[in-house]
């Protein structure tokens, strides 16, 4: 990058010429970096702890992880989806020395998949109209809680942070095949624990055959 | 369903996943959306998915705290890496075969011991058995009694033979 540039006109730089100038010694760069994606990881990694100051934690050493690998970042990748793997891998790490990571030795979340018997399939479940999002938020965060961590980071990706497959696939290093397959998984599980935790808002779909013949 | 659809409703519903995340090419949307005009049971399967992603609110914003990208530039530059990988869970190491044999034996040893403890408290509590109370035990008397009746005849007879001292 050159002579040290001042952090104004950095802000208008790319990703790669900030890595570029980090690599090359300039803090500022990297201050910015930080500064471009900081939102989002505080955002992602919400999904995963209630603790503030874990967030914050966890945030920053990926922040750190990323640096210390910098050398290794590949430019004709996005930045954004090398850091994202670099956070998800530091989540994931975080609840495993925490001993809270939900994955079961017992248990192959792929393997066990999301099947739903019929009648839970045939259920519909949708929030109170009642309900406010805070609610509704809080009531989804104690059921991904509760799902293997196979299927919450996808349902995070997609659901929360509105990522694309081909998005999520990257960073998971996975087909958009598997993508697919382990949201519907995700999905499935998600609707049979919150049928389990909160039955109140379900209600059994009606047969098309009857709607037709009512109208 | 309708007999003019021209996919059949196994592959939409296949498809509606997919399809309500936007994630299907443009022709086969407008394929499927085709298909949604005349089969209410496929209606119904891309309503019911995206009921379910009503649970799915966006969160509020995030505080990121002040100051929080220059201290963490400040740190990175410092030469902090962050904190290591969590160690991998270690399993248990199975025991060695010795091993379980001498915990078997400890155990097999404690079973016994307790056992003559236990029989021991039995008798103690109990007085004991009598000599007489045994069948074994009569036998013995008997062979004490005519062990003392020889001993005493065989000394009756050594007196009669011996000679007075001091005569």
């Amino acid at each position: 990058m050159g002579a040290l540039m001042h952090k104004p006109s950095l802000e208008s730089q790319d990703d790669s010429l900030l890595v570029q100038g980090t690599l090359e010694g300039d803090p500022l760069c990297f201050e910015v970096l930080v500064e471009r994606y900081q939102r989002r990881l505080f955002g992602l990694v919400r999904h995963y702890t209630r603790s503030a100051v874990e967030v914050e934690d966890i945030v920053q050493d990926t922040f750190l992880k990323a640096f210390s690998r910098l050398e290794t970042f590949q430019q004709s990748s996005a930045f954004y989806t090398w850091l994202y793997r670099i956070a998800v891998n530091t989540i994931l790490d975080f609840m495993k020395r925490q001993g809270r990571s939900p994955i079961r030795a017992v248990e192959d979340p792929e393997a066990m998949g999301g099947s739903m018997d019929e009648t839970t399939e045939r259920k519909s479940i949708r929030p109170d109209a009642r309900l406010e999002q805070a609610e509704i938020s809080e009531i989804t965060r104690s059921v991904m809680d509760d799902l293997p961590e196979i299927f919450r980071t996808v349902l995070v990706m997609r659901e929360l942070e509105q990522m694309r497959y081909q998005d999520i696939a990257d960073v998971l290093q996975v087909s958009i095949g598997t993508v697919e397959s382990r949201l519907f998984r995700a999905r499935a599980r998600f609707k049979k624990r919150l049928l389990q935790l909160h039955p109140e808002f379900a209600a059994t779909q009606s047969n098309p055959s009857d709607e037709e013949s009512k109208s | 369903m309708s007999i003019t659809s021209p996919i059949q409703c196994d592959v939409v519903l296949a498809l509606v996943p997919t399809f309500v995340d936007d994630e299907v090419t443009d022709s086969v949307a407008s394929t499927v959306r085709r298909h949604l005009m005349d089969c209410s049971a496929c209606r119904n399967a891309v309503q019911e998915e995206q009921t379910l992603r009503q649970w799915f609110v966006a969160a509020p914003e995030v505080e990121v705290p002040t100051g929080f990208a220059a201290h963490v530039a400040r740190r990175a530059f410092a030469g902090d890496v962050g904190l290591e990988p969590a160690p991998a869970p270690v399993a248990a190491a199975p025991e060695p075969p010795a091993g379980r044999v001498l915990a078997f034996s400890r155990a097999l040893v404690a079973v016994a011991a307790g056992g003559l403890v236990a029989i021991s408290l039995f008798l103690a509590g109990s007085g004991g058995p009598e000599v007489a109370d045994l069948d074994a035990g009569k036998g013995l008397q008997e062979a004490l009694l005519e062990l003392e009746q020889e001993n005493q005849r065989l000394e009756l007879e050594d007196s009669a033979s011996t000679p007075e001292e001091g005569r």
